[in-house]
């Protein structure tokens, strides 16, 4: 099969192939359900191992008619099949058809006289897509070769390769079985393995400790709520003045965030469930879809968290137009004189524009949080959940956290993302944010002195690196977080900046 | 945006001073909206906005969409209602209360602050006084504007920050 490689991005792409006869492997698919080492299936209510090629295949036979007047000849025969990806989540069946960019009419007369391949359709920019003559595996491997020698005849700059049909897995937020807390540890449904917080891991060194107070500065927090009443030491409203932050009819925000780290319901645990709430209301629904913030009385709800309620660390899942003095002023306190001078951390989500990170978030000592997805990529429009939003990008970030389909704390009762009291789809750079301060919340845990900077320093540099990734970038900082790996890093750096204990050890 | 009145810093009659404020010493640059107005109201006159479609920011300030075909509201801004103005930054919606919070460790800065305000006592008046910090509100040599304000007392007096209050009105996030 070493004929089987084209170029993409000026390197030979080698096809890992398998030889599939997949009119055969559809017609063994099909009533007696026979797996590809032979052994049928062995009665009612047994799942027979099928291969995706025999799922593609059927997909092919089945979508036919739709598909037919789209690759003009597709037929179901004999093809072969490309198995990609360790999941083989995606199938490539091989055409007899090429695309090549921009040729010119050399290229394309020496490829007709040596191949016998012929212009039968022309996109936009340029492309075109020729056909061999050939029918079935003949065909597939005349464009295969033909593919090769224009990109070797071109100038380098434009494509020339086969023409795939792909054929994806669905990956559908509906997809059943997907297990509700992905975020804690992801069994691959959504997604893909270990593409989590590592939390249950991380849970065996710490779940926090009440002394470390966590605010959520939000649109309120329902600190009536059976899961985190308990928590609660602190909660004040900026917005009313009120002696509660519970929020305002359908404003369920604050709540799920508060939820995401310190929920204590034993079913929709919070991340740092064993550490305090402080809740700060700072912002109102205005009933029509939107938020209303003050900026005076946010830059009062930052001071009040770290001086007066005493938090270790502000989470802010909020934020967007310019910036003003007096909000990063009082962060500046918090970092400076929080917790006795130690510093609080200050976490801000980075927005969810797919777009350029929105203040607070591009302050430069704040821990700025994008969001990932259950397939451990930055969220954008594009990724396979299907929700159409992105993760804010740009210098300032600093990690990425888990943020879509959460499950959490939901406002009590019909109001809120659900009917009840939590929901399992809470969404964005808003539920990224808490995980990160669940972090800083459990780091301090078990390293109550290390100062403000060396927590972010810690939840930085534990970071799990996005597949094909291996150092900081601006779409995902540092990667995504990694509670374990951070609370071991925590040890050390504690014990480092310890040398009694040390030396007692 | 209303022009700045008066002297020290005021632009001339007719030629309306860019919006600007300053953050982190750097010229913050405003965007004007000419769909929105807002409305610092009585509480009496809370129906009328609600009449005019308005959303009720807090509890005087009313966010009103205007006709497209009309520069004014259906909602008239006759006294003691203050028209306030509103600022566009991507989808964000900013409505500047003609209030300015200045934070500055040096009392030189704040003594300079004082001496502008003795000057004409139309720029604005003082709300609180507290060691590094001041609160103005802006008055009618500043058209009642807090922008304006915070821009002046940055270039004319030196202050380290001058933020202008600003109510955020901001679409929810994906949820």
């Amino acid at each position: 099969m070493s004929s089987l490689q084209y170029y993409s991005d000026g390197k030979l792409i080698r096809l890992r192939t398998e030889a599939v006869d997949l009119e055969s492997e559809a017609a063994a698919a099909k009533p007696a359900r026979r797996s590809r080492s032979g052994s049928t299936s062995s009665g009612p209510g047994t799942e027979t191992p099928v291969s995706h090629a025999q799922h593609a295949m059927q997909a092919v036979q089945a979508q036919h008619q739709r598909l037919a007047p789209l690759f003009n000849d597709l037929q179901p025969d004999t093809r072969l099949a490309v198995l990609t990806g360790g999941a083989a989540e995606c199938t490539v069946l091989l055409t007899e058809t090429l695309v090549l960019e921009s040729p010119n009419q050399a290229l394309l007369r020496r490829l007709s006289q040596a191949y016998g391949v012929r212009v039968v359709l022309e996109g936009s920019h340029g492309k075109v897509l020729l056909r061999a003559p050939q029918a079935g595996l003949q065909g597939v491997v005349t464009v295969i070769q033909a593919a090769r020698d224009a990109y070797e005849h071109g100038d380098g700059r434009h494509a020339a390769h086969p023409n795939f049909i792909r054929i994806l897995r669905q990956r559908s937020p509906t997809s059943s079985g997907r297990t509700p807390l992905w975020n804690h540890l992801n069994r691959g449904n959504p997604g893909v393995r270990g593409a989590d917080v590592a939390a249950h891991a991380a849970w065996t060194i710490s779940q926090g400790e009440p002394s470390v107070r966590v605010a959520i500065l939000d649109e309120g927090v329902d600190t009536r709520h059976p899961a985190l009443r308990a928590a609660v030491v602190a909660e004040a409203d900026f917005v009313a003045g009120q002696s509660h932050a519970r929020p305002d009819g359908n404003d369920a925000h604050g709540t799920a965030c508060a939820g995401i780290v310190l929920s204590r319901s034993k079913s929709w645990p919070g991340l740092a469930s064993g550490c305090s709430l402080v809740a700060a209301r700072i912002a109102k629904g205005d009933g029509q879809g939107g938020w209303v913030f003050d900026d005076f009385h946010t830059a009062d709800a930052v001071d009040w968290c770290w001086s007066k309620a005493q938090a270790a660390v502000l989470s802010n899942s909020w934020g967007g137009g310019p910036p003003a003095d007096a909000i990063s002023n009082a962060f500046d306190r918090a970092r400076r004189q929080g917790r006795g001078g130690l510093g609080a951390v200050v976490v801000c989500a980075t927005g969810n524009d797919n777009g350029p990170v929105g203040f607070p978030a591009t302050m430069n000592e704040v821990l700025s949080v994008g969001a990932s997805t259950p397939w451990d990529e930055r969220k954008s429009p594009s990724t396979a959940d299907g929700e159409n939003w992105g993760s804010n990008f740009g210098p300032s970030i600093d990690l990425l956290a888990p943020g879509v389909w959460i499950a959490c704390a939901d406002i009590r009762g019909k109001a809120g993302y659900s009917n009840g009291n939590y929901t399992q789809s809470f969404n964005g750079t808003s539920a990224a944010a808490p995980h990160a301060a669940a972090g800083a919340a459990l780091v301090l845990s078990v390293a109550p002195l290390l100062g403000e900077a060396q927590v972010r320093q810690v939840l930085s540099q534990s970071c799990d690196k996005l597949p094909g990734s291996n150092a900081w970038n601006r779409f995902e900082g540092h990667g995504r977080l990694n509670l374990h790996a951070a609370l071991r890093l925590a040890l050390r750096s504690a014990l480092r900046s310890a040398p009694s204990l040390q030396a007692a050890l | 945006m209303v022009a700045a009145k008066g002297s020290g810093g005021s632009a001339a009659a007719g030629d309306p001073p860019d919006a600007y404020y300053y953050a982190d010493g750097q010229r913050v640059l405003l965007q004007a909206d000419p769909h929105h107005a807002a409305y610092d109201l009585q509480d009496s006159r809370q129906q009328r906005g609600q009449a005019a479609g308005g959303r009720m920011l807090n509890a005087h300030v009313w966010l009103v969409a205007l006709n497209t075909d009309d520069s004014e509201s259906s909602m008239p801004a006759s006294p003691p209602a203050q028209r306030l103005p509103v600022f566009r930054s991507g989808a964000m919606l900013l409505v500047a209360l003609p209030e300015v919070r200045i934070e500055d460790d040096d009392p030189a800065h704040l003594l300079a602050v004082q001496h502008w305000l003795a000057a004409d006592h139309q720029r604005a008046a003082l709300l609180a006084h507290q060691p590094g910090r001041m609160t103005l509100q802006a008055g009618p040599a500043l058209a009642h504007d807090g922008v304006t304000l915070a821009r002046l007392v940055v270039e004319v007096c030196g202050v380290r920050s001058a933020s202008p209050r600003l109510l955020r009105v901001s679409p929810k996030g994906p949820d």
